[in-house]
C-alpha cells in the first residue's frame, strides 16, 4: 500500500516494460532504429500502408505470385486459439481467455512494484508489462511465435523463408540480413532469421514500437 | 513563453531587482532592453512584425501631427482674410489628407494581421466556396505562426495612431520609447490593450521604490500565479477530457463542462491580468484594469462591461462609434427612417453597428467560424436584452421581491450562466457540435454522474476537487472583500507584519498547491493565441 | 520608517519565504525509508567511512550482488558499492568522479548491463540515481546527461517544484525521518535474506540492432580514462543475473573493447566462472534470477574478493583499527538485519514482516 503511494509520488514512469533494470531492450531498440531508418524507409511504409487499403475493394487476388504487394492484409494483432493478442492493450483478459500456460515467469521491476510477466503455451510466448501510470494495470507487449507449432495469421511460421514472407506480405518496411519488419502505427511484425542460415525464420515477434 | 516558464520568472525577478538598482534616468531604456529580450525569446522572427509596427507607426503618426501643425499654421497665417467656411473647408481638406496617412497605416499593420492570422482561414473558406460551384482548383493554403501577443499589441499601437490623428495627444519623438509602449513584455502574453495616454506616465518616468507598492504588487502577481496555478491549469485535464470525447460526455457532463471551462477562463485570464498589473505595480507603472468582477454582472451588456474591458472599450471607441457615425450609416440611418418607419429607423443603424462590432470582435479571438458565432451569438444576445428592457423595468417596478440583494445574485448567477454556454463556442471549437452538445442537455438525462464517481473519472482525483473547492471559496471571498476596496492595500494599512505573512504564505500556497511540473501539462493562457 | 528598517523587513521577509520553503520542501521530499528504500542508497555513501580499497559502480546488478560485508571479512578487503535502481552508465560516470573528490580506491568495478541504455529513460529512477548526489560540477552534469524531455533542471535544485503535490500523500514514515533517514544499507549493498528459485527464465527476444550507442561508449571511455589518470585499475563485470538477458552479442562487443585496452572483463554467467563461483540458482536469488539474496552474494564476493586480492595486491586490512571499528560497526548491523529478516520469515513468510 505505502509503496503504491511511494510510486504514485514519483509518478514512476516505469519505462515500459521493462523492468528497471533492464528487461527487454526489443523497445529501445525498435524505437531508436526505427527513428535512424524512417527517412529511408519511409516511401515504403506508406506504400504497404496504402496497398491493402486500396487492394481491397476492387482488386481480388487475381495475380497470386508475381504481384504480392497487397494481396494480404496485414494483421498486426495475433490471434491465437480465437483470442485476438493486441499489443499495447489490457493484457490480463486475454491471458485468462489464453487458458493454462505451460510456464510462467515473473520479472519485477526494480525499486517499484508491478512485474513483466512471460507466460508461455507451446510455441506461443506472451509477455506483459505494466502500465506506467497505473503499475497494476498490466499491458500486453510481445508475442513471440518461437516454433514451427504455430503461424501467423497469415500462416507463415518458424523454418519458411524470406521469399514466404514477401509474397504474403509484401516489401517489408525495414529489414537487414537478419530481419524483416512490417510496421504500423504502435505496433510491429518482426521476423527474425536464423543466424547460422540467415534464408529461414527463426523466431516471429508481435511487439509494440515505443517512441 | 508562459508567466509559468521558469524563465519567465527567474527573468521577471532579475529585471526588477536591476530595474531599481540602475539610475532612474536608464530604467525605462532596461524595460525596452527586457522587453525586446523577451519577445525574441519567443521566437526572434516574431521581432521583425514587431518592429514594422513599431516603425511605421512611428513614422506615419510623425507625419501626421507635422501635417496638423502646417494646417494650424496656414489656418492662422489666414486668419484675417479666410471666412468661417473657407477655414472649416481647409481644415476638412487637411484632416482627409492625414486621414490618407492613418489608413496607410491601418491597412499595413491590420493587413500583417491578416495574412499572419487570417490567411489561412479566409483561403480554406474560398475553397470551400470554390467547391460549392464545382470548381476543383483549390488555392494553396498557407499557414504562419502568429506571432506572440501581436493581437494586444497591434491594437494597443493602433489605437495610438488613431489618437494621434484625431489629436487627442502629441504623437511620441523618441522612436525607442515608442518602441517600449509597443512592446513593454508583461502586456505581451495576454493584454490588457493600454492607451498610451494611460501607461506612458509610468512607462518612462523611472519609479523609485516604495516598499508598499512592491509589497503591494508582488501580492498581486502572487494572487494571479495562485489563480493560474492552482485553478485554472488545475481544472484543465477534466475540461480537456469533456471536450476530446464527446461521444461519452453528455447531458449532465456538458452542464460540469460548461462550469469548469467557465472557471478555467476566469482564473486562467484574471489571473494572467493580476500578474500582469502586478508587474506594472512593483514597477511603479499602472496599467489599466482589464475586470471588474464581471460574474457579479446583472446582465450581459454589463458582463461585457466588466469583462476585458480594455477590448470592449477598444472597439467602442474605434470601431463602434466612428461605424455609427460614418457616411454610409448616416445615409442609411436617413433611409431607413424614411422607407422604413421612424422605429425600425432608429434602430437599424445601432444594429448594423452591434452586428458588425461583435463580428469583428468573435474575429479577434480567433480565426474560425466557432468564435465568429459566438461573437454574432453576443451580439444577438445583446440586442434582444436591449429590445426588452422597457419590459424589464415594468417587471422591477411592480414586483419588489425582484429588486433585493437575493434577485440581484440570481441575476449575477445567470448572466454568469449564460455566459458559460455561449462560451461552449469557444470550449468545443466547432459550431454543429456545439450544438449537437448543447441538445444533449435536454434529451441526455444522467444527473448520476454527480454522485456516483464519473466525476473522478474526468483526471481529477479528491485532492485535485479539495484545491478546486478551497480555491473558488477564496475566490470569492476575496471578490466580495474587494468590493469596499483593495484588500492587499487595507491589509498593509492595518498592519505591514500581517502584511508580509500573507505575502510569504500566498508564495507557499502557490508553489505546493500549484498544478504544475510532471504530471501536469503546462497548458497554454487561453487568451495567449490572440 | 528608516532605510534601515527598510532594508531589514525586506530582508526578513525573504528569509523567512525561503526558511519556510526549504521546511516544507523537507517534508514533501519522499524519505525512501519503509518503501522504496532503494532511493537512499546514493546518498547513504555520504554517511560511511570514505577509505576503500575497491569500489563498485552500476546498477542493481551491483548493490543486490555484491557483499562488501563479505569481503572485509574474508580478505580485509574495505568496498563500497555506488549503485542505485536502473543506474545508467553516466551516472555511474559522475558518480565515480564524485567519489573521487573523497577518496582515491586501488580499483574500480563497472557492471556493464547499463551499455544497453543510450538515452535517458525514466525520470522516477532518474531522481532515485541523483538526488542523492551533493552537489558538485559531477552532479549538474549527471543532471543534464540524465533529464527526460520532462525534466528541468530548476526540479533538481529545488526539488520541491517536483514533490509539491505530495502533501496530499504525506505519511507518517515523511515526519519521522523529517532530519534524516535511518542507515539501511551495508557499504552500499541491499540485503535479502529470503529465497525464490529461478524457473523458466525467458531467453531473450531477438533484437532488431545489438550494437551499444555511441553515447555510452563515450562513457565507457571517459570511465577508463578517468581511472587510468588517478592510476586506479578498472575492472568490467556483467554480474550473474539472468534476467534481463544478457545477449551473446553484448558480450562480443563487451568482450572485445575489454582486450582492445587491455581491460579485465569478467562475465560472471559464463559456466566456467559460474562453477567456480558455484551459484546454486534454485537457492541463492531472491526473486527468481534477476538478483542475488545474501547468501549469493557472499559466494559471489568470495570468489571475487579473492580474484582482486590476488589480482591487484590488495592487502589484508583487517588490522588498521580504524577502518576495523567502521567494518565493525556495519557488520553487526548486517548480521542483526539477516536475523531480522529470516525472522520476519519465519513469522509472517516474507522478510518485510507484512
Amino acid at each position: 500500500m505505502n509503496k503504491k503511494i511511494v510510486c504514485a509520488a514519483l509518478s514512476a514512469m516505469l519505462l515500459c516494460g521493462l523492468t528497471a533494470c533492464g528487461g527487454d531492450d526489443s523497445s529501445t531498440a525498435a524505437s531508436s532504429s526505427a527513428a535512424e531508418s524512417s527517412a529511408a524507409a519511409a516511401p515504403d511504409a506508406s506504400s504497404a500502408a496504402d496497398t491493402p487499403a486500396d487492394s481491397t475493394g476492387d482488386t481480388p487476388a487475381e495475380s497470386s505470385d508475381a504481384a504480392p504487394q497487397g494481396t494480404v492484409q496485414i494483421s498486426f494483432d495475433y490471434v491465437a486459439n480465437g483470442v485476438t493478442l493486441e499489443v499495447g492493450k489490457e493484457a490480463d483478459g486475454v491471458i485468462a481467455a489464453l487458458g493454462t500456460y505451460d510456464s510462467m515467469y515473473e520479472a519485477p521491476s526494480c525499486a517499484f512494484t508491478g512485474t513483466s510477466n512471460y507466460y508461455v503455451y507451446g510455441g506461443l510466448q506472451v509477455v506483459t508489462y505494466p502500465d506506467e501510470h497505473d503499475q497494476s494495470l498490466n499491458l500486453l507487449y510481445e508475442v513471440d511465435l518461437l516454433d514451427d507449432t504455430v503461424a501467423t495469421n497469415e500462416g507463415i511460421r518458424v523454418g519458411n523463408t524470406y521469399d514466404d514472407i514477401v509474397a504474403k506480405y509484401g516489401t517489408p518496411d525495414q529489414e537487414t540480413a537478419v530481419f524483416a519488419m512490417y510496421k504500423t502505427e504502435g505496433k510491429a511484425v518482426q521476423f527474425f532469421f536464423d543466424k547460422t542460415n540467415p534464408d529461414v525464420i527463426s523466431e516471429i515477434v508481435y511487439t509494440v514500437i515505443l517512441v | 513563453m508562459l508567466f509559468t516558464d521558469s524563465i519567465f520568472v527567474i527573468g521577471l525577478i532579475l529585471l526588477c531587482i536591476i530595474y531599481f538598482l540602475v539610475p532612474k534616468r536608464f530604467r525605462w531604456m532596461l524595460l525596452l532592453a527586457g522587453s525586446i529580450g523577451f519577445y525574441a525569446y519567443s521566437g526572434p522572427l516574431n521581432l521583425i512584425y514587431m518592429a514594422v509596427t513599431a516603425l511605421s507607426t512611428y513614422l506615419i503618426t510623425l507625419r501626421m501631427e507635422k501635417m496638423a501643425a502646417a494646417a494650424k499654421e496656414t489656418v492662422a497665417a489666414h486668419k484675417s482674410e479666410w471666412s468661417r467656411d473657407e477655414k472649416k473647408a481647409f481644415k476638412e481638406k487637411a484632416k482627409s489628407k492625414r486621414f490618407r496617412w492613418l489608413v496607410l497605416c491601418l491597412v499595413l499593420n491590420f493587413g500583417m494581421l491578416a495574412v499572419v492570422k487570417y490567411g489561412a482561414f479566409t483561403l480554406r473558406n474560398i475553397n470551400t466556396v470554390i467547391g460549392w460551384f464545382g470548381g476543383s482548383k483549390r488555392l494553396p493554403v498557407k499557414h504562419f505562426l502568429l506571432p506572440m501577443g501581436m493581437s494586444f499589441y497591434l491594437f494597443q499601437t493602433m489605437g495610438y495612431a488613431i489618437d494621434v490623428y484625431r489629436e487627442k495627444y502629441p504623437a511620441e519623438k523618441n522612436f525607442a520609447r515608442l518602441g517600449l509602449f509597443v512592446s513593454f513584455f508583461p502586456q505581451l502574453i495576454q493584454g490588457p490593450i493600454s492607451r498610451y495616454d494611460d501607461l506612458a506616465k509610468g512607462l518612462y518616468a523611472g519609479n523609485g521604490y516604495d516598499p508598499k507598492r512592491v509589497t503591494l504588487g508582488v501580492q498581486r502577481i502572487l494572487w494571479g500565479y495562485f489563480k493560474k496555478v492552482c485553478l485554472a491549469d488545475r481544472v484543465m485535464p477534466a475540461v480537456t477530457a469533456l471536450i476530446s470525447n464527446t461521444d461519452q460526455h453528455q447531458g449532465m457532463y456538458v452542464l460540469m463542462g460548461i462550469l469548469y471551462y467557465t472557471l478555467r477562463i476566469y482564473a486562467d485570464f484574471t489571473g494572467g491580468i493580476d500578474i500582469t498589473i502586478g508587474i506594472g505595480q512593483v514597477l511603479g507603472i499602472p496599467i489599466t484594469e482589464n475586470f471588474n468582477r464581471p460574474f457579479f454582472s446583472k446582465n450581459i451588456t454589463e458582463y461585457w462591461r466588466r469583462w476585458h474591458i480594455t477590448l470592449g472599450t477598444w472597439f467602442k471607441d474605434y470601431l463602434f462609434y466612428p461605424i455609427s457615425v460614418c457616411q454610409p450609416m448616416l445615409k442609411l440611418s436617413k433611409w431607413s427612417r424614411e422607407k422604413l418607419g421612424k422605429n425600425v429607423g432608429k434602430y437599424l443603424p445601432v444594429y448594423v453597428s452591434t452586428i458588425a462590432v461583435w463580428f469583428v470582435t468573435g474575429l479577434w479571438h480567433g480565426a474560425a467560424w466557432n468564435f465568429i458565432v459566438w461573437g454574432l451569438m453576443n451580439a444577438v444576445v445583446i440586442l434582444i436584452s436591449e429590445r426588452l428592457t422597457p419590459l424589464y423595468n415594468k417587471f422591477h417596478k411592480k414586483y419588489a421581491w425582484s429588486n433585493t440583494r437575493a434577485y440581484d445574485g440570481f441575476m449575477a448567477l445567470r448572466t454568469t450562466f449564460l455566459m458559460g454556454l455561449l462560451r461552449m463556442f469557444d470550449c468545443y471549437l466547432d459550431v454543429p457540435l456545439t450544438f449537437k452538445m448543447f441538445g444533449t442537455m435536454f434529451y441526455k438525462w444522467n444527473p448520476q454522474i454527480l454522485w456516483d464517481g464519473s466525476l473522478m473519472k474526468l483526471g481529477l482525483s479528491k485532492p485535485d476537487y479539495l484545491v478546486l473547492g478551497v480555491g473558488i471559496v477564496l475566490l470569492f471571498t476575496a471578490s466580495m472583500l474587494g468590493r469596499r476596496g483593495s484588500v492587499r492595500e487595507r491589509l498593509y494599512d492595518k498592519s505591514k507584519l500581517l502584511s508580509c505573512c500573507m505575502t510569504v504564505a500566498l508564495l507557499l500556497i502557490v508553489v505546493v498547491f500549484g498544478a504544475y511540473g510532471i504530471g501536469y501539462d503546462s497548458s497554454q493562457f487561453i487568451y495567449n493565441q490572440f | 520608517m528608516g532605510k534601515k528598517k527598510r532594508i531589514f523587513a525586506g530582508l526578513a521577509t525573504v528569509t523567512s519565504a525561503v526558511v519556510l520553503l526549504a521546511a516544507v520542501q523537507r517534508l514533501l521530499q519522499p524519505k525512501y525509508m519503509s518503501d522504496v528504500v532503494e532511493g537512499n542508497l546514493i546518498a547513504s555513501y555520504y554517511d560511511t567511512g570514505k577509505d576503500h580499497d575497491v569500489l563498485f559502480i552500476g546498477d542493481c546488478e551491483c548493490y543486490e550482488n555484491f557483499s562488501p560485508v563479505e569481503m572485509w571479512r574474508d580478505y580485509g578487503i574495505s568496498s563500497t558499492i555506488r549503485g542505485s535502481a536502473q543506474q545508467l552508465i553516466w551516472q555511474s560516470y559522475y558518480l565515480l568522479e564524485d567519489t573521487l573528490r573523497y577518496e582515491k580506491p586501488d580499483v574500480v568495478v563497472f557492471n556493464v548491463l547499463s551499455m544497453k541504455y543510450g538515452e535517458p529513460q525514466s525520470e522516477a529512477y532518474n531522481r532515485m540515481s541523483i538526488e542523492g548526489m551533493r552537489w558538485s560540477k559531477s552532479k549538474v552534469n549527471c543532471i543534464k546527461a540524465s533529464m527526460t524531455e520532462e525534466e528541468s533542471f530548476l526540479s533538481y535544485v529545488f526539488p520541491i517544484l517536483r514533490y509539491h503535490s505530495r502533501w496530499s500523500e504525506l505519511t507518517a514514515d515523511d515526519f519521522k525521518y523529517y532530519f534524516g533517514a535511518e542507515p539501511n544499507f551495508f557499504s552500499g549493498y541491499y540485503l535479502r535474506a529470503d529465497a525464490k528459485p529461478a524457473e523458466n527464465v525467458p531467453k531473450g527476444t531477438p533484437l532488431i540492432d545489438y550494437s551499444f550507442s555511441e553515447n555510452c561508449w563515450n562513457y565507457l571511455d571517459k570511465m577508463m580514462s578517468l581511472c587510468a589518470e588517478n592510476n586506479i585499475q578498472l575492472v568490467l563485470i556483467k554480474a550473474p543475473s539472468l534476467y534481463p538477458y544478457w545477449y551473446e552479442e553484448w558480450d562480443e562487443q563487451i568482450t572485445e573493447y575489454a582486450e582492445k585496452y587491455h581491460l579485465p572483463y569478467i562475465n560472471f554467467l559464463d559456466p566456467s566462472i559460474q562453477e567456480q563461483t558455484g551459484i546454486d540458482y534454485a537457492a541463492d536469488t531472491y526473486d527468481g534470477g534477476l538478483h542475488l539474496n545474501v547468501y549469493g552474494a557472499e559466494k559471489l564476493s568470495r570468489w571475487f574478493g579473492a580474484y582482486l586480492a590476488e589480482r591487484y595486491d590488495l592487502r589484508d586490512r583487517s588490522g588498521e583499527s580504524k577502518l576495523a571499528a567502521e567494518w565493525d560497526e556495519i557488520c553487526a548491523r548486517y548480521d542483526a538485519e539477516i536475523a531480522r529478516q529470516l525472522k520476519n520469515l519465519e513469522q509472517y513468510g516474507n522478510v518485510k514482516g507484512e
